[in-house]
């Protein structure tokens, strides 16, 4: 078998820079991506290009860079990376089922994020989703998430789906976003260096309020209802803790929801591959610690983008650039001089984005009072259906560690592994401790990290 | 180009190009499963194959996710209504 020099895990913004960076050098590199095409989250390809919006154009470039690059890069879309082992060693399944051990000479992790969304009173119905989960279905086929819908959390993010379901014709019924105005409309302030991104925010406040999409300052949803589906939503205005005022409680009909409350980091391989993580919440949580060639504490594993501590879009392209060059310098393909000057010229662009980012994560930073809406009977683990009353008794019976949370309760014990449930129960563990977040540690991880089937684990010999 | 394929014994149809969740929604059903623990519906949440929601049984296959799947001529789609989806009760 032929391994590539490098295996790139994402075919977001981040991975598809390292892979266009590592080629133009010579390097061969393989992109592992679960998704359809290359694009990740935010530049999605079209499955059905007949019923979906134009696709963004940064995402078209670098596709277009890809496949100018085909005698260095290979791609495979489809696959899933699911464990790492032995320093370098990636468990790759593909789409039909056949499992391989690659083993490249350098590893670029860049895998992205999910979206954070807090435990509420109703959060598991249908219609209930993240503004990701709504724009995926918009930006791939043109389908609508509902009818009526309503987008609530924190971030510009929200802005830019709301938008994006105002063109393909969906009912806004309106944006809560958390945060105060006062500390959006000081943002300004600190976008000088980077104007283009203000102007984007400042179109999508404007679409909004051509449309009459009121965007709520200061509002949380506090509760959710429905028989089978979402029909019900109730807000309140927030203190600057983001406690909810419930005597000011507003109900509002609608059949979708769509909340995020920023993004959680995608470390699971990083961690897996025993990178030493550190805990920064002001880009996610858990983090893999880099130097500043984007190289973790393994040697031959880099991390980029948001996977590696959430930045957005912009700033993954340039990561993902930089540790494409790491990875040829690394590997001897590129010159210290060469790899220096590129070095310093992305570092440039990357601290211009910096200070907008800095404000919006402060804006956007999560308050204890998103933590007050759950009830006992609330599910925090969706998928082993654990409610918070059952995970806090097993907390106060002393289950004060991810593993023995999961054996007593179950909770984090389901198919999403922790990722939904964790960034919650380790602030129920820590409040009940006395301790902070970071003490208590990301969630164990285990391979598979996606689901996969026994047989496509099987050899060959045996598959019939 | 219309695809079509057996949603729950029925025959129904959809765009090519579109995944499973996306067809479901299409044809204006948006529960995908019911739970295994409180058979509470369930339907599309993280849309990026992370959270694990949208489980559905494909060509006799379990605990398949409808977000990551593309819809195939002919494909077995089942909404494992009350059935055993997740991989522990399998």
């Amino acid at each position: 078998m032929n391994h590539p020099s490098i295996v790139i895990i994402g075919g977001g913004p981040a991975g598809m820079s390292a892979a266009i960076a590592a080629a133009k050098q010579g390097l061969s590199c393989t992109i592992i991506d679960e998704g359809f095409a290359l694009g990740g989250q935010i530049y999605r390809k079209p499955t059905n290009p007949e019923h979906a919006p134009t696709p963004h154009p940064r995402g078209e470039q670098l596709r277009t860079e890809i496949a100018k690059l085909t005698q260095h890069i290979e791609v495979r879309n489809g696959h899933s990376a699911w464990g790492i082992f032995d320093e370098l060693r990636v468990a790759v399944t593909s789409p039909d089922e056949h499992t391989e051990l690659l083993q490249p000479q350098a590893l670029i992790l860049a895998p992205g994020a999910h979206e954070l969304v807090p435990p509420f009173p109703g959060w598991t119905l249908p219609g209930v989703m993240t503004p990701g989960a709504a724009q995926s279905l918009i930006k791939t086929m043109g389908v609508a998430p509902g009818k009526r819908v309503m987008l609530a959390g924190t971030g510009p993010f929200l802005l830019a789906v709301a938008c994006q379901l105002i063109d393909a014709g969906v009912h806004v019924v309106s944006v809560l976003e958390a945060s105060s105005r006062p500390a959006w409309l000081r943002l300004p302030l600190h976008g000088f260096r980077t104007p283009g991104i203000l102007v984007e925010g400042f179109l999508y406040l404007n679409k909004l309020h051509q449309s009459r999409v009121p965007v709520r300052y200061g509002r949380i949803v506090v509760s959710a209802q429905g028989e089978n589906e979402l029909n019900e939503v109730q807000h309140a205005p927030v203190n600057a803790e983001w406690f909810p005022d419930n005597n000011c409680i507003e109900t509002e009909r609608v059949d979708t929801l769509l909340v995020g409350y920023g993004f959680v980091p995608r470390n699971q391989l990083a961690q897996m591959a025993e990178c030493k993580l550190e805990f920064c919440p002001e880009v996610g949580g858990w983090i893999p610690i880099r130097d500043r060639n984007l190289a973790t504490s393994v040697t031959g594993i880099f991390a980029a983008g948001d996977g590696a501590g959430v930045a957005g879009s912009l700033a993954a392209a340039h990561e993902g650039e930089l540790a494409g060059m790491s990875a040829a310098f690394f590997l001897g393909a590129v010159d210290e001089a060469t790899f220096t000057a590129a070095r310093n010229l992305i570092e440039q662009k990357l601290s211009r984005l910096r200070p907008l980012r800095r404000a919006l994560d402060k804006i956007s930073t999560l308050q204890p009072g998103l933590m007050s809406l759950v009830r006992d009977d609330t599910l925090v683990c969706r998928c082993e259906e654990v409610t918070w009353g059952e995970a806090r008794e097993a907390v106060c019976a002393g289950s004060t560690t991810y593993r023995s949370l999961k054996i007593t309760s179950r909770a984090g014990m389901g198919a999403c592994q922790g990722r939904f449930c964790w960034p919650f129960l380790s602030r129920l563990v820590a409040a009940e401790e006395k301790c902070s977040v970071m003490d208590i540690g990301p969630p164990s991880v285990r391979s598979p990290l996606v689901p996969i089937t026994l047989g496509s684990l099987a050899p060959e010999s045996l598959k019939n | 180009m219309e695809i079509e394929f057996i949603l729950d014994g029925q025959a129904v149809h959809c765009p090519e190009g579109f995944t499973v969740i996306g067809a479901l929604f299409h044809l204006g059903q948006r529960v995908v499963r019911m739970t295994a623990g409180t058979a509470a519906p369930r339907s599309l949440f993280c849309g990026m194959g992370v959270c694990c929601d949208c489980l559905m049984q494909i060509n006799e296959r379990t605990s398949v996710r409808a977000c990551m799947t593309l819809v195939q001529p002919g494909m077995r789609v089942v909404s494992a209504q009350g059935a055993a989806t997740t991989a522990y009760q399998v």
